[in-house]
């Protein structure tokens, strides 16, 4: 039993790993909570880019001597606005938008990099993250950015259910579509943000898509995916932090690793329950039903 | 049909709508009164949807369209509700048909704001009009095709709206729950509410609708189906706009 104990409790007696946790916890909350929409939505992808779209923010802002948090939020910002500009244009599909707008800013991001030694020395911790030395100021923005996030997810939470299950209810009920549209986009920036130093750029997709599709076959309803979600993202980047510290290994890819695990279980339980595939279930619905009362 | 019909509900005057150089529907004139089931027929193409679409202020259009006697819209958006095709949803969606019905409130609920009392008893009414109590925390996905189809008519009545437009609810289901739909559709159309259902199902359209509007760009047929189908307007449905 103290085995268990000191396996999990000695990594926190280091200050550095209980700011660590501080963070991952952050980002296992609020990532997952927006990727639910996006992978309800068919936006995987989105998150994907929307990683690498951060790099010309980041290089820029070191170049500039400011927080990197900003750099990558101006990037997102303009990667959103880059996406809702080229969307207007009714020949260009969104996922077309999405390759353009990400390679347009993470190849701007190359070039300065390109140009500047400084940058090249300090690049892995950008694209695989490094939470072990994130800063209280950059916990700090990350709390307020993660809390705007959350609470604009929650304050939206029906509109964004009407809008993905059914557009055109949604639009004919007078709901903003193209204005939740943008915030959605606004929330992924946000998610990423913070996802920069503990998964690093490159996976701050994981942390959007894995669990919201690990609870996507656990649940329901959008309710109980949404905590299905967020419960999955905190365990796994807790779990993953623990586990990165015995192991040596690092954090980021630790924790995006734990929560692919999580997806294999629940993979293997819902297949099991099941036990068959759900073009199989549909076949098995009724083909009649009882008639009116 | 069912008494007295009442005012008109919905009134449809020299409606035009062209798609760029395209004229999908011209010179279309008709009127639907409180209390009337009316089905909209006409073969692929003939503007049926566009006519909706029209109606819902979802297409820019020549004319006039009037709901109870206002200018399209003086009521506001809840003024008419809608049911989309079955199939035009996403069938595995997480949500379960309690949620799904309460969407049919968000015309009256702005951003963020609480659930009242009267949001919760339009749902509840709107899930035992249909027949769905009972069901009311079951996910889509597991529902028939017959109960979504009724899943989302409720969510239409949760909006209480005077005027009812379905598109295509008739297709893919088999002969009893069809039937049994327009059993439904009959009685709330008693209740005082205007229907308009788009269909091919002529054979249906026959024996159960006491009117039909045909529709193939300009309006081809109005009256009694028996009587159109059997005259030589069938020809016309399907002759080439």
């Amino acid at each position: 039993m103290s085995h268990v104990y000191h396996w999990v409790a000695d990594p926190y007696d280091f200050e550095f790993m209980r700011r660590a946790l501080l963070g991952v916890l952050l980002v296992g909350a609020v990532s997952p909570l927006v990727g639910c929409w996006i992978v309800l939505r068919r936006l995987a992808y989105l998150g994907d880019a929307m990683g690498h779209a951060t790099l010309s923010g980041v290089a820029l802002a070191y170049l500039a001597g400011i927080s990197i948090t900003i750099g990558a939020l101006g990037a997102g910002l303009a990667m959103a606005g880059i996406i809702a500009l080229l969307t207007t244009h009714p020949r260009l599909r969104p996922d077309a938008v999405i390759g353009i707008a990400e390679v347009t800013l993470f190849a701007l991001g190359v070039l300065i990099i390109s140009r500047s030694h400084d940058i090249a020395v300090n690049l892995d911790h950008l694209l695989f993250g490094s939470v072990t030395t994130i800063s209280s100021d950059d916990l700090r923005i990350n709390a307020i950015l993660g809390a705007v996030t959350i609470l604009a997810i929650a304050v939206a939470f029906n509109d964004l259910r009407a809008l993905t299950f059914d557009p055109l209810h949604a639009r004919l009920a007078g709901i903003r579509v193209r204005a939740l549209q943008q915030g959605l986009l606004i929330g992924v920036t946000l998610a990423v943000v913070i996802s920069l130093q503990t998964v690093g750029l490159l996976m701050s997709v994981a942390m959007l898509v894995v669990p919201a599709s690990a609870a996507r076959l656990l649940t329901t309803t959008m309710a109980r995916m949404s905590g299905a979600a967020v419960a999955i993202g905190m365990a796994s980047s807790a779990t993953g932090l623990t586990l990165s510290y015995h192991l040596r290994s690092a954090p980021g890819a630790t924790i995006a690793l734990t929560a692919v695990g999580c997806l294999v279980v629940a993979f293997v339980i819902t297949r099991q329950r099941r036990g068959i595939s759900p073009a199989a279930h549909a076949a098995e619905r009724p083909a009649t039903e009882p008639a009116l009362p | 049909m069912h008494g007295q019909l009442g005012e008109p509900a919905l009134t449809i005057e020299g409606l035009g709508v062209r798609y760029g150089a395209v004229v999908a529907l011209e010179d279309v004139s008709c009127s639907v009164a409180e209390g009337e089931l009316v089905a909209l027929v006409g073969p692929n193409g003939a503007g049926k949807s566009t006519l909706l679409r029209a109606v819902l202020g979802l297409v820019p259009y020549d004319g006039a369209i009037a709901i109870h006697r206002h200018d399209g819209g003086a009521l506001g958006r809840a003024a008419v509700a809608y049911v989309p095709q079955r199939l035009d949803v996403e069938l595995d969606f997480p949500i379960a048909v309690a949620q799904l019905v309460l969407d049919g409130r968000l015309p009256f609920r702005r951003f963020g704001r609480p659930l009242t009392t009267a949001d919760r008893q339009a749902v509840w009414r709107a899930v035992a009009r249909v027949g769905l109590d009972g069901l009311e925390s079951r996910p889509i996905g597991a529902l028939s095709g017959g109960q979504l189809q009724r899943a989302l008519l409720a969510r239409a009545l949760a909006q209480q709206a005077g005027l009812l437009l379905l598109d295509e609810p008739l297709a893919g289901v088999d002969a009893p729950t069809a039937d049994a739909l327009i059993d439904l559709l009959q009685r709330l159309a008693s209740d005082g509410t205007a229907i308009v259902v788009c269909t091919h199902d002529l054979a249906l359209v026959r024996t159960r609708f006491e009117r039909a509007i045909g529709l193939n760009r300009r309006l081809i047929a109005d009256g009694d189906p028996g009587a159109m189908l059997e005259g030589n307007a069938l020809e016309h449905f399907f002759a080439a706009p």
